[in-house]
């Protein structure tokens, strides 16, 4: 799965957890510039990356994301293991 | 999506659509509810919001500082009591909780019964300041037991120590306005590796996995609907290959599965001694099958059998949908519709009812037998707080109608009928012994109903002790064939000479036997001794209430276009109905 799959895959989860079909999020997306996107959002957000992309992320990462980069890193990161 | 098996991703991925949706939907019912706990509650606030809107509740919410359960309570309490819940959810998670260590500092005994003082007190508190149910809950066991077998057998154990806790919660239930969540029997059922996830705790203080919070939030939901007395009432089975294996009209008696063979005859024998606990829990059961009468009897009849002919109110066995034979067996009995929950292993019969009778409950089972009481014990159909004396009287008393409907058609007329049916009734001031009989009657009762409110235990308590101006009275039932036990509560204050009504109910069991008649000249009768006037009812129309206005209507209540209430002018003394012998302990 190359980066822009990865991303759109991201989108979707963000638009559905936030129940707004409009969302628009690229790599630079941060929790600052996310509207919603709160730390009760984030463990909902990483429970959703670890279902859909079949990964699991340990503490230290999960504990570590602020941005949609982030996620991205984690992903790549723990599909290649 | 909401209903047992759940399916966690996806309600985590739809929770704020769905809540989006639904809290936007008149739902009806109001509910005020506070959550407090000891680690981050703010998801099992907002999955069991999602339950609770799916029962139908319109959800107030409150929610506690971290971990501030106690001072919420009973320290810094204005905001909660300015809030004024009707249910307190003080959510205690194993991983929030001290335990024990093996230093030495302080024993588990010491530490327990510190945990227990503060959950005195916070039961004192509550029903000091609050109206409220107070829901507690049991300890979940720790996933892991570091010292092994240890751990489970002394109290210094973590296993021990928090069975020892979970003792002095369950104790507490002894009082009126508490109710216990056994978390662990469902952390438990769930499996406690799974239950918690030590990631979110130690990342975000969450005392759950995100699928035990919703698993947990649901069965909260389920607590609170079985306390306000959203159970069902009737279950529907099907014959066929859900009371037994096989069918009877090409299988014959002999050849239907059902014993304590290995094998299927094994499963649906489990299924029938379910049926006959649910029974004598005051389940009412009845059958809708697609069968020629006399085979379905002959099935019934089948030596193996547990439950017979004489444990069903009625049996419809015949060619008809069985969406029609369910609205002849809700009218019968007297109930609505969606008092009934439908069993069948066929999806075609299931979808035939689901689409004609939307209000039923039908639990969508697969076709293997081992689940199908699984499935109505996960679904929260038939949940019970308490068992009462009427509960396991129920279903006697709906399987002696048919003895009763033969004497009516041997006597012909109703007076005669009533007359033969040698009815004794006990009409007395509310009492403690009947407190949880009168509290789920009100709960649960919809037709005659005076206006639809329910009401909480601690709001039931001035009633039942009799305080200065609340007055609570009670009717009883027995007749020649069966006791009805107390099926019948009404209470309300009196206020200078106006006494107001507040809710009025009586159990569809007994209708048209004149026992409204009977209680009213009780009422009556009081109220010209304590010098009242008027009597002022607080009539709501709801949606199945019909019968409540007739009944105003014909014991002489008048409706009052100033006040918006039905008012009945007290002249005199009200003659007690000959039918009815009232009985009296003096």
């Amino acid at each position: 799965m190359n980066k822009n799959d990865i991303l759109t895959e991201i989108q979707v989860i963000f638009r559905d957890l936030l129940a707004d079909p409009k969302v628009v999020i690229d790599p630079s997306s941060s929790m600052d510039t996310v509207e919603g996107w709160d730390s009760l959002l984030n463990i909902n957000l990483i429970l959703a990356i670890e279902e859909t992309f079949s990964v699991r992320l340990p503490i230290q990462e999960m504990y570590a994301v602020k941005t949609v980069s982030d996620l991205m890193e984690k992903i790549e990161l723990n599909q290649s293991k | 999506m909401l209903s047992y098996p759940l399916d966690y991703a996806k309600i985590r991925k739809s929770k704020r659509k769905i809540l989006n949706e639904m809290r936007q939907a008149d739902r009806g019912r109001d509910l005020r509810l506070a959550i407090v706990g000891n680690h981050t509650t703010a998801e099992l606030k907002s999955y069991i919001e999602l339950f609770l809107l799916d029962k139908g509740y319109q959800v107030q919410l409150f929610e506690g500082g971290f971990n501030r359960y106690y001072e919420d309570i009973c320290i810094d309490n204005d905001d909660l009591i300015a809030f004024d819940p009707d249910f307190v959810i003080v959510n205690l998670s194993r991983r929030g909780l001290s335990t024990p260590f093996l230093d030495g500092k302080e024993t588990p005994i010491e530490l327990a019964e510190q945990f227990q003082d503060q959950l005195n007190s916070i039961v004192e508190m509550t029903a000091k300041n609050l109206r409220a149910n107070l829901v507690l809950n049991t300890i979940e066991f720790d996933h892991s037991r570091l010292l092994g077998p240890f751990e489970s057998v002394d109290i210094r154990g973590h296993v021990a120590y928090v069975r020892e806790l979970n003792n002095r919660i369950l104790a507490l239930d002894r009082f009126d306005h508490v109710v216990v969540n056994d978390n662990n029997y469902i952390g438990a059922w769930f499996g406690l590796e799974r239950w918690f996830d030590d990631r979110l705790w130690h990342a975000f203080r969450m005392g759950y996995s995100s699928n035990a919070t919703i698993e947990l939030s649901n069965a909260y939901a389920n607590l609170i609907h079985t306390v306000l007395g959203g159970s069902k009432k009737v279950l529907c089975l099907d014959l066929d290959n859900t009371l037994w294996g096989g069918v009877i009209g090409d299988d014959g008696q002999s050849g239907i599965e059902i014993g304590p063979e290995n094998g299927a005859s094994s499963a649906y024998k489990a299924i029938q001694e379910d049926a006959r606990q649910l029974k004598h829990a005051g389940v009412i059961l009845t059958i809708a099958s697609k069968n020629q009468e006399e085979n379905a009897l002959l099935g019934l009849r089948h030596p193996n059998g547990i439950v017979r002919e004489a444990d069903f109110a009625v049996i419809k066995a015949n060619w008809n949908l069985k969406s029609q034979s369910i609205k002849e067996i809700a009218h019968i009995l007297n109930v609505g519709v969606d008092s009934l929950v439908f069993l069948d292993d066929n999806p075609a019969e299931r979808m035939e009812v689901s689409q004609a009778l939307p209000m039923v409950s039908v639990p969508e089972v697969s076709n293997e037998p081992t689940g199908f009481m699984k499935q109505i014990a996960h679904g929260g159909y038939f949940h019970k707080y308490a068992l009462t004396h009427e509960d396991q009287k129920r279903a006697d008393y709906y399987t002696s109608n048919a003895k009763r409907d033969q004497l009516l058609n041997q006597v012909g007329h109703r007076a005669e009928y009533l007359k033969q049916l040698a009815m004794e009734t006990e009409i007395e001031q509310y009492s403690p012994l009947y407190q949880a009989r009168i509290l789920q009657l009100i709960n649960k009762t919809n037709q005659f109903n005076l206006n639809g409110v329910r009401i909480t235990e601690s709001e039931l308590a001035p009633y039942i002790e009799g305080q200065k101006g609340y007055i609570g009275i009670y009717g009883t039932l027995i007749d020649r064939f069966s006791d009805a036990g107390l099926v019948s509560a009404l209470y309300g204050r009196k206020e200078g000479s106006v006494f107001y009504l507040d809710q009025w109910v009586m159990s569809c069991r007994v209708f048209k036997r004149d026992l409204e008649k009977g209680i009213f000249s009780v009422l009556v009768n009081r109220l010209l001794h304590e010098q009242v006037i008027e009597i002022h009812a607080k009539y709501l129309k709801t949606e199945k209430n019909i019968i409540m206005e007739d009944t105003l209507q014909s014991l002489e209540f008048k409706w009052d276009h100033e006040q918006e209430c039905y008012t009945y002018s007290i002249r005199g003394p009200i003659t007690f109905p000959d039918c009815l012998k009232r009985i009296t302990d003096e």
